[in-house]
């Protein structure tokens, strides 16, 4: 669970980065994409893995079962809140084939770190 | 199970321990190292962790075995397993100090985890352990803890931004800065960033630790 023990030396000045702020939602939503529904509940997405295709426009739809979490896909630039009574609308049409890991991304108690799923895009 | 938590080497103690009696025969001069402590998850149980009632303990007697004992130990995040039992929640954090307490370095700093905050916005953690954001300095360098875990979805928020660019501000743009946050964070410092940033000197290095 955790690295117990880590030694620095504090006399490392390593350059700043630079920020980049989350994404928020993308644009408008094509009315042809297909919509996949996923709920989120303590600790699980189903489904937690998703199959789209290269080019292919959908509409992901989160709701949660029980309380607040979050979604976020550094790779596919997704981060957003899906809050119980709400539903949770993010357009995505996914550009290169490839397996890509989204995580909840609002700490929601013990487990909160195994909350995660996959997006898998393939021809 | 994410790899941040799960890949970690068994050997980690271990190799730790090598690597500060290396660091403790460091030279003169203002030359000095800290030991950073974290995610003991007291009050967890399972695999990936099977021995979270001892961790703490054991590597406080590697620390304390060390014959140069560190400059200052930094407890970073997680010490306590969250629960949402308030009785539980005290407890572990009393067990936790109870551990601390045993350490021969007395110089010591405290940041919340999730883990130990998340819940009620860290009002607990803040019982037992006082602010969640502050600075010190320490031989020439500077060091502040950020918070960015009493949010549950991660955000530092404005009002402790604006305490860390006017914590910043003083210093000079050659100073080095050690930021510790739980959670992954990047933090930009620029002369012409926002306007609540406007001022900060220049661009200092900022170093993180997570
Ligand atoms: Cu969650």
């Amino acid at each position: 669970m955790g690295s117990l023990l880590a030694v620095l030396l504090a006399a490392a000045t390593s350059p700043a980065a630079t920020a980049s702020p989350p994404a928020v939602a993308p644009v408008a939503v094509d009315p042809a994409a297909r919509v996949i529904k996923v709920t989120a509940k303590k600790f699980e997405y189903s489904p937690a893995l998703i199959e789209l295709k290269p080019g292919v426009p959908v509409v992901l739809e989160f709701a949660s079962l029980d309380r607040k979490h979050g979604l976020k896909s550094t790779d596919l630039d997704i981060e957003v809140e899906i809050v119980p009574g709400e539903v949770t609308r993010v357009p995505l049409t996914p550009g290169k084939a490839g397996k890509f890991t989204f995580h909840c991304s609002v700490f929601c108690g013990s487990g909160h770190e195994d909350m995660e799923g996959q997006i898998v895009v393939a021809p | 199970m994410r790899s941040r938590r799960a890949d970690l080497e068994k050997d980690t103690l271990a190799g730790a321990c090598a690597e500060l009696q290396r660091k403790s025969g460091l030279g003169g001069g203002d030359e000095f190292f800290f030991v950073q402590l974290s995610d003991s998850h007291r009050g967890f149980q399972g695999p990936p962790n099977p021995e979270a009632a001892n961790t703490l303990r054991e590597a406080g007697a590697a620390v304390n075995a060390v014959s140069r004992q560190p400059d200052f130990i930094v407890f970073a995040g997680d010490f306590t397993h969250t629960t949402d039992d308030e009785g539980v929640r005290h407890k572990r954090m009393l067990e936790f100090k109870e551990v601390a307490k045993g350490l021969n370095t007395k110089a010591q700093y405290y940041m919340p985890g999730e883990h130990d905050a998340a819940f009620k916005q860290g009002k607990i953690y803040q019982e037992h352990f006082g602010q969640t954001h502050y600075s010190f300095n320490h031989k020439g360098i500077h060091f502040a803890a950020i918070d960015n875990v009493s949010d549950p979805g991660a955000s530092i928020g404005d009002a402790q931004l604006d305490w860390l660019m006017r914590d910043l501000k003083p210093l000079k743009p050659d100073a080095s800065i050690v930021i510790f946050t739980e959670s992954r964070q990047v933090l930009t410092l620029r002369e012409d960033s926002l306007e609540t940033r406007a001022g900060v000197a220049a661009t200092p290095a900022v170093s993180t630790a997570y």
